[in-house]
């Protein structure tokens, strides 16, 4: 092991606080209290979590259809329950499970993992865009909507709008989700955007 | 009074990148006539109830209210001056609009003032948006940020003898920087021949004013050949691939 013969205590808990530091969103001090407590905790409680960080990183990979993060390749979008004409397009695996705890939608999914962002990075290429387009051409005659659900900000609309036109020779109806007030808003506090928006998209009252 | 020592300040700002951070922060790229670019974090953004989230959307011109951090400085209130609806709608603007919104961020440092380039991208943006042509008001933006950076390429006198060129024998060499005469251009294959056309129009576009410019009739193989010159000097001067590229081929 690379850090068996490091005798020396300030080395070890360095780099254990250096590897902490590296998570996205943990500062340094973050990272010394995570540290502490790791050292702290009793040895089964760590030997469980060591256990199932390699296990996870070991079993779960990209399905090769929709591209979320699932085990040995048996994804949801393998389930037949969920309908199979719709795609709802997200930016990350996150995104499904919030539409899917809304229970609103019981179409299948496709995430690119990111946005077009330019400023960092990142253009079309590097996210899942191909993957969808293959898909799509390769089951033309099921797919009948694609959702374009990426967030409502500048990255987000760009790239429903790079994939709107990539998606535009298959003919299919190719939607984007509402924006407007949210539930238990208040119109005082909106933007001027919002409440335009929720203006233009309005809809009529059943009875 | 010395300013260093305000706990806040206010500015105008240019909102042109934003990445998650934390729980429900997002660190702001943003660039401002008085500090030029900088990192700036707003804190509980991601939550539904920031009054702050519209009003930092990358590519909105904003008013900050911006109180100065240990490390970062923290955006406590943000007013949007201009949103930019009409690029946000239409493809073709906002590809551009985000290609622009590239550049800046590519050639300029942080905490570096230089308000020629915050002046000439929120003019452009303000054009674009008002419809006016959308080609020529980006090759004039592309030309000013590479002037206002200190990259612009040599368009009058030859690199060599330092005369002025003649504008129907000119070469150009991309990776020296510039045109040269034809007497001094010699069989070097990196001196290519440069269309008289194009660069009696980059010229008028460094010299003439506005006004006078998008009165000039520029046909679309004329544009397309300063387009390509430009975008040379760039990615030479960049040494990395423009991001935005793939975006503005589709909308050709």
């Amino acid at each position: 092991m690379e850090y068996e013969n490091k005798k020396n205590n300030n080395f070890l808990i360095q780099e254990l606080i250096n590897a902490f530091n590296r998570f996205p969103g943990i500062g340094p001090k973050t990272a010394q209290r995570l540290a502490y407590f790791s050292i702290n905790q009793n040895y089964d409680e760590t030997k469980k979590f060591t256990e199932i960080l390699m296990t996870v990183k070991d079993q779960i990979g990209l399905c090769d259809i929709c591209q979320d993060f699932t085990i040995n390749q048996k994804c949801k979008c393998a389930n037949d329950n969920r309908d199979k004409s719709t795609i709802c397009v997200v930016e990350d695996p996150m995104d499904i499970l919030a539409i899917d705890n809304a229970g609103a939608f019981n179409g299948q999914y496709h995430v690119l993992h990111g946005v077009i962002s330019p400023n960092q990075g990142i253009g079309p290429d590097d996210l899942k865009i191909e993957e969808l387009i293959s898909r799509i051409s390769q089951n033309q005659e099921i797919i009948k909507e694609i959702i374009l659900a990426t967030n409502p900000n500048l990255e987000g609309e760009a790239t429903a709008m790079y994939i709107s036109k990539l998606v535009e020779p298959y003919k299919l109806k190719i939607t984007r989700l509402a924006r407007g007030l949210p539930s238990g808003g208040d119109i005082e506090y909106a933007d001027g955007v919002t409440i335009s928006k929720a203006i233009e998209y309005r809809q009529e009252m059943e009875y | 009074m010395n300013e260093r020592r305000e706990r806040s300040y206010k500015t105008d700002a240019m909102i042109l990148a934003q990445r998650k951070f934390g729980e429900a922060d997002k660190l702001i790229t943003i660039l401002t006539r008085k500090y030029g670019k900088k990192t700036i974090i707003a804190k509980g953004i991601l939550r539904n109830t920031s009054p702050l989230v519209y009003h930092l959307d990358s590519l909105n011109f904003s008013n900050l209210l911006i109180s100065r951090g240990k490390n970062l400085d923290i955006v406590v209130q943000a007013n949007v001056i201009n949103s930019f609806e009409s690029i946000r709608t239409s493809y073709g603007k906002l590809s551009q609009a985000m290609y622009l919104l590239e550049l800046v961020d590519k050639f300029t440092v942080e905490n570096s003032d230089n308000h020629n380039v915050f002046d000439s991208v929120v003019a452009t943006l303000n054009r674009i948006n008002d419809n006016e042509d959308l080609l020529i008001n980006v090759r004039l933006f592309e030309l000013s940020l590479l002037k206002s950076t200190g990259f612009l390429p040599e368009f009058i006198n030859c690199l060599e003898c330092l005369k002025p060129t003649d504008s129907l024998n000119s070469r150009i060499n991309f990776n020296k920087g510039g045109v040269l005469c034809i007497s001094c251009s010699g069989n070097d294959s990196e001196n290519i021949i440069i269309s008289p056309t194009s660069i009696k129009i980059i010229r008028a576009m460094l010299f003439e004013k506005y006004e006078m410019i998008k009165k000039i009739k520029i046909n679309k193989e004329i544009h397309q050949d300063v387009e390509s010159i430009l975008n040379k000097f760039i990615l030479t001067n960049l040494n990395a691939p423009m991001k935005s590229q793939k975006m503005l081929d589709s909308f050709d």
